[in-house]
């Protein structure tokens, strides 16, 4: 296969994926398809906080405040604005245009807000930047909070359903997609640099801080299009949604996945919003495991950590692993 | 080439450079001795603009560039050997080198230059494909100057070469650097602890005690300097 064109066609197969979900919708039951359109979403934000913490080495704890700004800016425009520019347009072709462009206004405005974040506070390193996020996002949660003309605490309700399966995988494809092409490009390689070794970037005239905000503003900018996506599926979107625990949960996704593993953290992603749900229902020997399936989903992450530190897909590469194979079963011949 | 006035460095309430003054040479290779923190790194890292100077002037090609940001410093041809190598572990030898050369834009002159590179370096040919973690020590120290090389810099800034490497890697990096001088004509700064060494491949030499310059002179005659043989030479 042609080296060029192999992202293309994978981006191509998500795309069909996306396709295939959403034929597949109609016919399973609403719990089965809430699953897996957080799933998809979560997919989204695992991938691009794996862009500013796993492939730029930044820790960021505040994905969940950038969710939030693009679910209230995609809430906002499709309710409030899309009306006065498109008319009625619930249950007609148009419905995925005012979607589409209020993910766009989420996304843009969470983006923004990335920048005024980012550029300030990631002159900071390590532990000190996650301590500026994670401050990021709760003060974000608190404003929200004490807008009356958001809600307030009650949130914004009655948002219509326009998320539909094919919506949240083809932007998973587009995301996926995206970083890959970023990042192995050759201006990509700057982030890798900058995670690698800061200082020795910076002496082979990177400008270190550009890749910081950038990385830090994309990742904003999907955190917010998840958030749009997330808003349009549930109906009701409140601040608790968007809380600390919902941003440890996208870091932890992108650290069980393996930090810079695109596919690890798509992975991770299924997985841990998978598990909760199975351990739900799970019953062994007569035992349910419903009223104690956080600790056992608390248990799994801890033997996954001590078993595979680096992440489960972290530190494998997929193309010598691919030869290998090759080659064993020519060796077979 | 370079001409660095009364530069004074602080970290914070101290004050790590106190002034010095010191000339480049075009082509030439000039060494800084001193033992450790005598402000040698500083003095390099104040020059590549990773660190900001209270006062004083550094001069490169007679103009200014005492406040410029490090990403334009690469640019109008200095680069940097940082002390401890810092290579970048998870990318291949060659993802390294080519981010060397981040700041050029012409394929084929960049090509040119790795082949140079190769050749001087055939041990990072070898390991092409290897991340550069995975290297010892001396292959990473090749590394880290081969990387410097790609941006293709007028003036060269070495920081410890030979720190914690193998002696008799240590005297083949020094004959490569003797070489890459010679070759390409770049002119080079160096700052070492391992004064014998230093003093055998430099042109000029000044030594640095606790941020000021306390003696200069040719790196020949430095040698034979009774306190500097004492001191850093341990004759």
């Amino acid at each position: 296969m042609n080296k060029v064109a192999r992202p293309y066609l994978f981006l191509l197969l998500g795309i069909i994926i996306a396709f295939g979900l959403s034929a597949w919708a109609d016919g399973i039951n609403p719990y089965d398809q809430r699953i897996v359109m957080s799933i998809g979403i979560n997919m989204i934000l695992a991938a691009s906080l794996n862009l500013i913490n796993g492939f730029t080495g930044q820790f960021s704890l505040g994905h969940a405040g950038f969710m939030s700004i693009g679910a209230y800016g995609a809430a906002i425009f499709t309710t409030m604005i899309a009306p006065g520019m498109l008319g009625e347009v619930a249950g007609t072709g148009m419905q995925d245009v005012a979607l589409f462009m209020g993910l766009l206004f989420g996304g843009i405005i969470s983006a923004l807000i990335g920048v005024l974040v980012g550029i300030p506070s990631l002159r900071l390193k390590g532990d000190y930047l996650a301590i500026v996020t994670l401050g990021f996002g709760e003060i974000i949660r608190v404003i929200i909070q004490n807008i009356p003309s958001l809600g307030g605490s009650l949130g914004i309700a009655n948002i219509p359903r326009y998320t539909t399966f094919f919506w949240v995988f083809f932007i998973v494809a587009i995301v996926v997609f995206f970083i890959q092409q970023l990042t192995k490009s050759t201006y990509g390689q700057g982030f890798l640099a900058v995670r690698d070794d800061e200082i020795a970037a910076e002496a082979m005239g990177v400008n270190t801080t550009r890749y910081k905000v950038e990385a830090f503003v994309i990742g904003a900018f999907f955190a917010g299009v998840a958030g749009g996506l997330y808003g349009h599926y549930n109906e009701l979107i409140r601040p608790a949604d968007f809380d600390f625990l919902k941003s440890v949960e996208i870091i932890v996704m992108v650290i069980l996945g393996g930090m810079g593993s695109t596919y690890g953290v798509l992975f991770a992603a299924a997985l841990l919003t998978y598990v909760p749900e199975f351990l739900r229902g799970f019953e062994l020997f007569g035992v349910k495991f419903d009223s104690f399936r956080m600790s056992i989903y608390s248990l799994i992450l801890i033997i996954l950590m001590l078993t595979r530190p680096q992440g489960l897909f972290g530190g494998i590469n997929f193309k010598k692993l691919m030869k290998v194979g090759r080659k064993s079963v020519v060796g077979n011949q | 080439m370079l001409q660095v006035e009364h530069l004074h460095v602080n970290y914070g309430a101290i004050s790590a450079i106190k002034g010095i003054s010191f000339t480049v040479p075009e082509r030439s290779i000039v060494t800084l001795i001193g033992a450790n923190g005598a402000g040698k790194t500083t003095t390099l890292r104040t020059i590549s603009g990773l660190v900001k100077a209270a006062s004083g002037k550094i001069l490169f090609k007679g103009e200014d560039i005492t406040s410029i940001p490090p990403h334009h410093i690469v640019s109008i041809g200095i680069s940097q050997s940082p002390e401890g190598r810092m290579i970048f572990p998870e990318l291949t030898v060659l993802e390294n080198l080519k981010m060397g050369a981040y700041r050029r834009k012409d394929a084929k002159g960049i090509q040119e230059d790795m082949e140079y590179c190769f050749n001087i370096f055939p041990r990072l040919k070898e390991r092409i494909k290897q991340a550069g973690g995975t290297l010892s020590g001396g292959e990473q120290q090749m590394l880290a100057i081969a990387r410097a090389l790609m941006s293709k810099p007028s003036l060269l800034l070495l920081d410890e070469p030979s720190l914690g490497i193998a002696p008799l890697l240590v005297k083949l990096i020094f004959e490569k650097i003797v070489e890459i001088n010679r070759d390409l004509g770049t002119t080079m700064l160096l700052v070492e602890q391992n004064a014998a060494m230093a003093l055998n491949i430099a042109h000029h030499a000044y030594v640095l005690e606790t941020g000021e310059i306390t003696l200069e002179g040719n790196a020949s005659d430095l040698a034979q300097n009774e306190e500097v043989q004492k001191a850093y030479l341990g004759m």
